[in-house]
């Protein structure tokens, strides 16, 4: 059995279909800013994809184009055992592993693309940003644009690339006579991840931000033509700034938590690990009130609960019994009468969110990769993600949970498509897809457990037993069917239909 | 060759697998046997469904249904209903069963058969004091005296899955070690070819050279097969027993070997672990005769052996000794008995670790994997006892101090010096008689097992449905639902708090009974989750129908802003904590589910116990359910 169970091949979902794209010979600039996985597997993705630490490296070298996913480990060969086809084996697996590691790597030649960003911190310290409500873009016809968090971008890219499609944001409104207007301005954890990847090289500027992108020049540009003047002459792109080291952009861009401009080591961690499996992630927006569209009791909602009486308390014994003795047609009474504590009711609308407690916060959007993304427009995300450190936190209490949960939107169970509808709400009513349903619940957030660099996501989701998992409606007909003699209920059949069966080998010692 | 390897190895793997069946079967009985048990045989099996119907222990009287095409349905609906009218049933709980309360277990005991079945199979409340859960220790006990009643007990089943894996494991194990062997043999045959055809010396060549170019260099394999048995051997303990009767590696020797399967620990246990020991055991061989000393000192308990292999080498000259040492007190029984003292046989089952009756010229090494391998039986050695007359107990063993039900053979007298004398009860003697294959009767064995309700569940019973009432042992009065609730209370700590200290809302007793009640309420089956890390597992059914999809963990929560005012100890978790909870459970394919329990702060509760008792306070209680779940990045994109 494996270890981890990400490589249990027999959970391995199907691979999304392979993009028509650059494949293994595309720039690594490219990679890097689509980071899917469906691009041909280079040897930069194997080494740095923390699934590939054992990959069989046979299989690598056999299949150039093929995903990581894909390669699957074999037989562990514990000892040797004199043969020589396993000498072989392993003689052709350190040859290939050899290989695979003697690749030079080598920064896409041409000029154009190498990137270069512009290290400056305090542009935009003063800038104010309007968290737009959700509903606006769409009522005035104009294109919404999602928030962009531009006091925390520090790094301005120097001409433009495929990065940009993904990373970055222009900061849109500015004057006309604004120095670098319509370049792209990366957030920190943006900036270095790609200094991370060797996309791009982060540079320490000697001269002001006007020198370098003088007001006017159009975006393509490169650094430091306006200065100059327009003589051919070759200017020394070192009288411009000085390139800094991975280290140096580590200790400048990261910081503690709250830092403007910068990112704190873990959620910077968990952004990267993410961007190289293959997701689209963005930093949340702050909150706004309108995210959660509140749907105000109308006059007449109001009238009507003010009439309708509400439901006469029942009265218990003190101290039980709570079932009266006395005849029982159906256990729907009985089970209705011992439903003495309250049942979360999973609110749609939340008329007011508490304020998530951090760290139990949501700090990333995160989506699948998908063709369609760009940073500007996207879908909803398909993932809230809080990030955590494992030791300075402990698993979260009610309130924080609550808090957490309540932020993110209301996202209900939805069954497998079905074509038949009205069997379909057949089967929901009956009870059908009951575990799916508990387990998926009504909201559902990830939390990433960083411990030391490892990260470990884990999913949380309201489940509501008290709607979803409601089970006394069945007794009745169980109790019917096993009187009339048949298999009565969902599962009443067969002695040993719990045991071993469907499971199968995997359910070993589970009662 | 190898294709008679193969086959040999099938035979005698199938020969295990047959005898292993007839052994778990329950003892000597043979396929005749069932004709003269058929008084034994349970009766006509019902359908679970039907066993198992009712999910509380009240009944409910439906009216029949009408159907409007059918007019006798009428008449058939009013006859009930009149029946109901002027016969009417017992007002439902009908029958509240007696338990007693039992402070050293803090468990509610059932003693009467007819509740315990009742409370069993109406919602599947409490366990068998010596089963895993449903009581059935006296079909078990049945089952291994010889009845064909207990084999369709779940514990007799496990063991048996547990069998068959470990056998199907061996096989794969043996599948796996003679594709090697062929490997091997067709790749020495190559090589063989090459140095006839070649006939130059290949000296030169070091070793490492061939490391790195293995297929320029063809001795390697036969370099590797020559180093294999010093180094290692320790993970493939079969290869190694395949090996064991030929230390030079005549491959061709050992490719012909019939193989058993050693598939019982103290089997595996036996294998020699490397080659030193095998040499050594040869060695300790030699020196045969030495004196038996009740190992005292310390130097002669260091001395002891430290596994089954070692005590096997040690424990035989012990016996051969034991006839005449006049410090074992035993002496005289094992003198005058039938002299086969090698034959323990204690119930016909296990056949004793293995001690063959013909030691001598059977030579150490190949016996011991071989002879073993004959009784897949699971058995418990002991060490330090100086008298060989029980040297295995089983499992479905009641722990009590007499515990040889199951006594040597019936030839052998019952020795009055034995450090193990057993207490001389009729039944138990009488039932011994079985290992002559004559089947005990149920009468005759006491039913040594109760069943126990855990605080919760008691409380359920008494509280919500009223349908148990749990009696004070001393005072032999029942017990009011109040008292009770106190005493549960007060019981949740260790040591008890004395028994009139006040209720606190953050009693540990009363959070999880208010998540036991709620799961209970909603038609949910919750049991006690320790043997899966969490508090408690729930099943939509019963653990009889299905798997448990769920692992609950209690949360305590103290939201209420007044519980700042009151002393209260949250429970510190840690993340590792509750990915190792996890872990657990996804790999029984189960969920994690958090259940917050929103404590009320005391002054609400005391307010709420005042005007409306338990029932009231009960209600302040809020659950929250989180599922928990690792999300894995590789599989979500």
């Amino acid at each position: 059995m494996p270890l981890d169970d990400d490589d249990n091949p027999a959970l391995v979902a199907p691979l999304a279909p392979s993009s028509s794209g650059s494949g293994a010979g595309g720039s690594s600039v490219d990679a890097a800013a689509q980071g899917s996985p469906d691009e041909g597997l280079t040897a930069e993705d194997l080494l740095e994809d923390e699934g590939a630490a054992s990959q069989d490296f046979r299989l690598f070298r056999k299949q150039p184009g093929v995903s990581a996913q894909t390669i699957r480990k074999g037989e562990k060969d514990f000892e040797s055992h004199g043969t020589r086809a396993q000498a072989d084996a392993l003689e052709q697996s350190r040859a290939a592993m050899h290989e695979v590691l003697s690749y030079t790597r080598v920064h896409a030649g041409s000029q154009k693309n190498v990137l270069r960003g512009w290290y400056f911190p305090d542009w935009w310290r003063d800038y104010e940003e309007v968290v737009e409500e959700a509903g606006d873009g769409e009522v005035e016809g104009k294109e919404k644009r999602p928030y962009g968090h531009i006091r925390d971008r520090v790094v301005v890219l120097e001409g433009s690339s495929v990065a940009s499609k993904n990373l970055g944001r222009a900061v849109t409104g500015q004057a006309k006579d604004r120095p670098a207007r319509g370049r792209d301005w990366l957030l920190p954890e943006e900036a270095l991840y790609l200094v991370e990847r060797g996309s791009m090289d982060l540079w320490w500027p000697l001269k002001s931000l006007e020198e370098l992108f003088p007001p006017g020049t159009p975006p393509e540009t490169p650094a430091g033509k306006g200065l100059v003047g327009e003589d051919d002459e070759e200017i020394d792109e070192y009288e411009l700034g000085i390139p800094l080291s991975l280290q140096a952009a580590y200790a400048l861009l990261i910081g503690n938590e709250g830092d403007r401009g910068k990112i704190s080591l873990q959620k910077f961690q968990v952004y990267s690990n993410l961007k190289r499996c293959g997701y689209n992630v963005l930093r949340a927006p702050p909150r706004s009130k309108s995210l959660f569209s509140t749907q105000p009791t109308s006059l007449w909602q109001w009238f009507t609960n003010l009439l309708t009486p509400s439901p006469k308390p029942v009265v218990y014994p003190p101290y039980g019994p709570l079932i009266l003795p006395g005849l029982y047609r159906s256990y729907a009474p009985i089970y209705r009468r011992i439903a003495l504590l309250p049942r979360h009711k999973p609110d749609p609308n939340p008329t007011f969110p508490p304020v998530p407690i951090e760290p139990f916060a949501v700090h990333f959007h995160v989506w699948k990769a998908s063709q369609k993304w760009t940073k500007l427009r996207h879908p909803p995300p398909d993932f809230y993600l809080a990030v955590v450190d494992a030791q300075e936190s402990a698993p979260p209490t009610l309130r924080e949970v609550d808090a957490l949960l309540l932020s993110t939107p209301y996202s209900p169970y939805i069954p497998p498509q079905n074509n038949n509808p009205q069997k379909q709400q057949q089967m929901l009513q009956q009870g059908r897809y009951l575990y799916a349903r508990l387990k998926h619940g009504r909201r559902h957030v990830l939390v990433a457990v960083v411990d030391h660099g490892v990260i470990n996501y884990m999913r949380f989701a309201e489940a509501a037993f008290g709607e979803d998992g409601v089970l006394w409606t069945r007794f009745d007909e169980n109790v019917a069917a096993a009187a009339a003699g048949k298999a009565g209920g969902k599962k009443g059949g067969g002695r040993n239909n719990g045991r071993g069966g469907k499971s199968g080998g995997k359910g070993r010692g589970r009662r | 060759m190898a294709e008679a390897t193969t086959a040999n190895g099938t035979l005698s793997g199938k020969d295990a697998t047959k005898s292993s069946r007839t052994v778990s079967s329950g003892g000597a009985q043979g396929p005749n046997g069932a004709g003269d048990l058929s008084l034994l045989t349970a009766p006509p099996k019902l359908p679970l469904a039907k066993i198992y119907a009712l999910p509380i222990p009240i009944r409910t009287f439906p009216l029949p249904t009408f159907y409007p095409n059918n007019p006798i349905s009428l008449i058939h609906l009013v006859i009930a209903w009149l029946g109901q009218i002027f016969w009417p049933p017992a007002p439902e709980p009908s029958v509240v069963h007696i338990g007693f309360w039992d402070p050293d277990t803090r468990s509610v005991h059932i003693v009467d058969p007819v509740s315990i079945r009742a409370l069993w199979e109406q919602g599947f409340f409490g366990k068998g004091s010596l089963s895993r859960s449903e009581p059935n220790w006296l079909k078990r006990e049945l089952a291994r005296r010889g009845s064909l009643d207990g084999k369709t007990v779940s514990e007799a089943r496990t063991e048996q899955r547990r069998e068959e894996r470990r056998q199907a494991k061996w096989e794969r194990a043996k599948a796996e070690l003679e594709a090697i062997e062929r490997q091997r043999l067709a790749e020495a045959a190559v090589q063989a070819a090459a140095k006839d055809s070649l006939k130059i010396s290949k000296s030169s060549l070091s070793r490492r050279h061939s490391l790195e170019k293995p297929s320029a260099a063809p001795e390697f394999a036969e370099k590797v097969t020559l180093g294999l048995p010093s180094v290692n051997g320790t993970v493939h303990m079969e290869a190694a027993a395949s090996r064991s009767d030929a230390p030079k590696p005549h491959v061709a020797a050992s490719a012909t070997r019939e193989l058993k399967a050693p598939v019982g620990p103290a089997e595996l246990l036996a294998l020699p672990n490397s080659l030193a020991e095998l040499r050594r055991k040869a060695s300790e061989k030699v020196e045969k005769p030495c004196v038996w000393k009740a190992p005292v000192g310390p130097q002669e308990l260091l001395a002891l052996p430290n596994s089954a292999a070692d005590l096997e080498a040690f424990s035989r000259p012990a016996r051969s000794e034991v006839g005449v040492s006049p410090k074992v007190p035993a002496k005289g029984v094992i003198g005058k008995g039938d002299g086969s003292l090698e034959e323990p046989t204690p119930n016909g089952v296990a056949k004793g670790i293995s001690t063959p009756t013909s030691s001598s010229n059977d030579s150490m090494d190949t016996s011991a994997p071989a002879g073993e391998a004959a009784s897949p039986k699971r058995r418990k050695s002991v060490r330090f006892s100086p008298t060989v007359e029980s040297t295995t107990f089983l499992d479905s063993d009641p722990p009590s101090p007499n515990h040889s039900l199951r006594k040597t053979g019936l030839g052998k007298k019952e020795p009055m010096g034995t450090p193990h004398v057993e207490a001389p009860s009729e039944p138990t003697r009488k039932a011994d008689s079985r290992s002559q294959d004559s089947p005990a009767t149920p009468s005759k064995i006491e039913n040594k097992e109760h069943f126990q309700l855990s605080p919760e569940e008691a409380f359920f019973l008494v509280f919500s449905l009223g349908a148990l009432s749990v009696v004070d042992r001393t005072t032999g009065q029942p017990i009011p639902a109040k008292q009770l609730l106190t005493l549960f209370c007060s019981h949740s700590y260790f040591p008890p708090r004395p028994a009139d200290s006040s209720l606190a809302p953050n009693d540990p007793f009363l959070i999880h009974y208010a998540v036991y009640h709620h799961f209970r309420s909603l038609g949910w089956v919750p049991r006690h989750g320790i043997k899966f890390g969490v508090d408690w597992l729930i099943y939509q059914r019963g653990p009889v129908f299905d798997h448990s999809e769920f692992g609950v963990i209690v949360m305590p929560s103290y939201s209420d802003p007044q519980w700042e005012r009151h002393e209260h100890e949250e429970t510190k978790r840690t993340w590792a904590w509750l990915m190792g909870v996890n872990r657990v459970l996804s790999h029984v394919l189960k969920s994690l589910v958090l259940v917050y329990v929103d404590v009320p702060a005391p002054p609400v509760f005391e307010q709420a116990m005042r005007s409306g008792g338990i029932s009231e306070a009960l209600k302040k209680y809020s659950i929250r359910e989180v599922m928990v779940r690792r999300f894995s990045v590789n599989r979500n994109r």
